[in-house]
C-alpha cells in the first residue's frame, strides 16, 4: 500500500481546514491580538497620559516592542508546538480524524505542514498587523521617523555585532559565534518538538506536563552529572579529562554537541510519530 | 465481511469487556448488536473501526486488520458514534471536504435523506441542536455509500417522528452490498428494520439469527429477555 499520495493529502489538508475552521482562525486572531497588544497599549497610555511630543525618535521605543514581540514568538512556538494535536483533544475529535480514509503518515505530515509552517507564517503575519499599528502611530505624531520596528531591530543588532569595538566579542564570534549560535538554535528546537512529543503522548494537560518534565529534568540532570562526575572522575583524573578536551578543542565539543541535538530531534519527530500511529480512542491515559 | 477473532479487550488490564470473544458479520443487511449494558457493544463498534487494538485475537475486515486503519478499509467504513458534535461550518462545505475520501459519495442520497428528515440542505452545522446534528450526520453517513455503516445508538435523542424517519431514511440507502450494524438499547425503534439480531454478552454470542419473519411483527425485548433468561445471565 502507498504510504504517501499527495492527492489523499490534500483532502486531509482540505479536510482538516474545513473542520477545525473556528480553532485556526481564533488561535490567529489571538495571535495577532497578543503581539499587537503591547504597542497599542504603550502608544495609548503615552497619547493619553504624556502626550505626543515626549516620545522621542522611534529608535528608542523599537528594541522594547522587538524584544517583547520575540518574546511572544517564542511562547507561541512553545504552545502551538503542545497544541500540534489538538483535534486529539476530544473523543469526537479522535473519532473524525482517526477514521478518516488517509494513511497514518499522510495525516501526521500535515500537522507537520501546520506547525512548521503555518505556525511561523500566522506569527509572522502578526508582527507585519504589530508593524503597521506602530507605522499608524508614528504617523499621527510625526509623519518624519518612522522605521519599521522589526527591521529596526534587527539592522540595530546586526550593526551592534558587525561594528563591536569590544575584542573579546569579536574573538568569540570570529572562533566559536556561529557554530554556537546553530547549536543552541537545534537544542531550542529540540525543546519545542518536545512539546509536540508530549502531545501525541497525551491530549489533555500535556504543556504543564512539559514544564514539570523539564523542572525535573533540571533538578535531577546535575545531580545524575555529579554521580556520574564521581564515579569516572576523581583527583588527577579531573585534570586530564579538562586537559582532553582543551585537546579536542571548542570546534569539536560544538560540533559534537550539535550533532548530539540534531540526533534527538530526529528521535523526537520518530517518537511523536510513532505515538501518534498508535492513538487510540480511549486509553488510562487519554480518557 | 468483518470478522471478529477470539477477540480479548478491556479499557484497564484487570477488567475485560471482551474476552475471547468472535462474531462474524459475513452477509450483507441490517444487524442488530444487542445486550445489557457494559457488554461491549459500543467497544465492538470501535474495534471493527480500528479505534481501538485488542490485547488479543483480531478485527480484520474483507480481510485485512482494523487496526492498520488502512485507507481503503476506512473508505469503506462509516461510524455514526452515539453522541457527535458536527464543525460549525455549512453542510455544503463539511460535505466538500470529506467526499474525496468515500468514492461512492451521494449527494442525491444525501438531499432524499436530508428532504425525509425534513431538513434543508443549505444548513449551518453549528447552530443545530443535538437531534438535528444526529439526523444530519445520519444522512452524510448513508450518503457516503460505504460497504459497512456502524451505528451507535442511533435513535437516541430522536423524536417519535424522527425515529419512523429514520427507519425509512436506512430502508432507502440500502443495497445488496450494504452492511449496516445498530447497536441499541431502543430495540423497538429498529424491530422492523433488522434482518439479523445478535444478542452478546462479554465473551460470547448469545443469539446470531437471521430475523426470517420479517413481514411479522417481531418483539425483540421479549426476544431479548427470553434468550438472556435462557442463558441463566438475568
Amino acid at each position: 500500500m502507498k504510504q504517501f499520495n499527495i492527492k489523499r493529502f490534500l483532502n486531509v489538508a482540505r479536510w482538516d481546514l474545513t473542520v477545525n475552521s473556528k480553532f485556526y482562525t481564533r488561535s490567529a486572531i489571538l495571535m495577532m491580538a497578543f503581539i499587537s497588544t503591547p504597542i497599542v497599549l504603550f502608544y495609548l497610555y503615552n497619547m493619553l497620559f504624556k502626550g505626543f511630543l515626549l516620545m522621542g525618535n522611534t529608535s528608542d521605543n523599537v528594541e522594547g516592542f522587538a524584544k517583547t514581540i520575540a518574546l511572544i514568538g517564542i511562547s507561541y512556538s512553545v504552545i502551538s508546538a503542545g497544541y500540534m494535536f489538538h483535534s486529539l483533544l476530544t473523543k469526537q475529535g479522535r473519532i473524525s480524524e482517526l477514521t478518516l480514509p488517509a494513511t497514518n503518515l499522510e495525516r501526521f505530515l500535515w500537522h507537520v505542514v501546520v506547525i512548521l509552517i503555518g505556525v511561523p507564517l500566522v506569527f509572522f503575519c502578526g508582527v507585519v498587523v504589530a508593524d503597521f499599528l506602530h507605522f499608524l502611530f508614528r504617523l499621527m505624531i510625526t509623519n518624519a521617523d518612522i522605521q519599521s520596528l522589526t527591521v529596526t531591530y534587527y539592522w540595530d543588532s546586526y550593526s551592534e555585532w558587525s561594528t563591536s569595538q569590544r575584542p573579546e566579542v569579536n574573538d568569540f564570534m570570529e572562533n566559536y559565534g556561529y557554530e554556537m549560535v546553530a547549536a543552541f538554535y537545534i537544542w531550542a528546537c529540540c525543546y519545542t518538538r518536545s512539546f509536540s512529543l508530549f502531545n501525541a503522548w497525551k491530549y489533555k494537560y500535556n504543556i504543564p506536563l512539559t514544564f514539570l518534565f523539564y523542572f525535573i529534568l533540571s533538578a535531577i540532570l546535575p545531580l545524575v552529572l555529579l554521580f556520574i562526575g564521581t564515579i569516572f572522575f576523581s583527583g588527577e583524573n579531573v585534570f586530564s579529562f579538562i586537559e582532553w578536551l582543551r585537546n579536542i578543542g571548542g570546534h569539536a565539543i560544538i560540533a559534537c554537541v550539535s550533532i548530539i541535538g540534531i540526533l534527538v530531534y530526529i528521535g523526537i519527530w520518530l517518537l511523536t510519530y510513532r505515538l501518534y500511529t498508535r492513538a487510540q480512542l480511549t486509553t488510562k491515559r487519554n480518557p | 465481511m468483518i470478522s471478529i477473532q477470539n477477540v480479548t479487550f478491556g479499557y484497564t488490564s484487570y477488567q475485560l469487556v471482551l474476552d475471547d470473544f468472535s462474531l462474524d458479520f459475513g452477509k450483507s443487511g441490517v444487524y442488530g448488536l444487542l445486550g445489557k449494558n457494559g457488554t461491549g457493544k459500543s467497544t465492538l463498534l470501535y474495534l471493527m473501526m480500528g479505534l481501538l487494538r485488542p490485547k488479543s485475537g483480531n478485527v480484520s475486515i474483507d480481510g485485512i486488520s482494523a487496526s492498520l486503519r488502512r485507507p481503503e478499509v476506512l473508505s469503506e467504513m462509516f461510524l455514526v458514534p452515539e453522541e457527535y458534535d458536527l464543525p460549525r461550518v455549512s453542510l455544503r462545505q463539511y460535505v466538500k471536504a470529506i467526499k474525496p475520501f468515500y468514492p461512492r459519495f451521494s449527494e442525491e442520497l444525501l438531499e432524499k435523506c436530508l428532504a425525509n428528515f425534513e431538513m434543508p440542505t443549505d444548513i449551518d452545522l453549528g447552530v443545530l441542536s443535538m437531534g438535528q446534528k444526529k439526523k444530519v450526520y445520519m444522512c452524510i453517513a448513508l450518503a457516503a455509500n460505504t460497504r459497512y455503516l456502524l451505528m451507535d445508538e442511533p435513535t437516541n435523542g430522536l423524536d417519535i417522528l424522527s425515529k419512523s424517519q429514520f427507519r425509512k431514511a436506512v430502508i432507502d440507502g440500502m443495497n445488496d452490498e450494504k452492511t449496516v450494524i445498530i447497536s441499541t438499547h431502543q430495540v423497538h425503534d429498529v424491530e422492523r428494520l433488522l434482518d439479523h439480531v445478535c444478542i452478546i454478552e462479554r465473551n460470547k454470542v448469545l443469539l446470531n439469527e437471521p430475523l426470517i419473519e420479517k413481514d411479522q411483527a417481531i418483539d425483540l425485548e421479549e426476544l431479548f429477555i427470553k434468550t438472556v433468561e435462557q442463558r441463566g445471565l438475568k
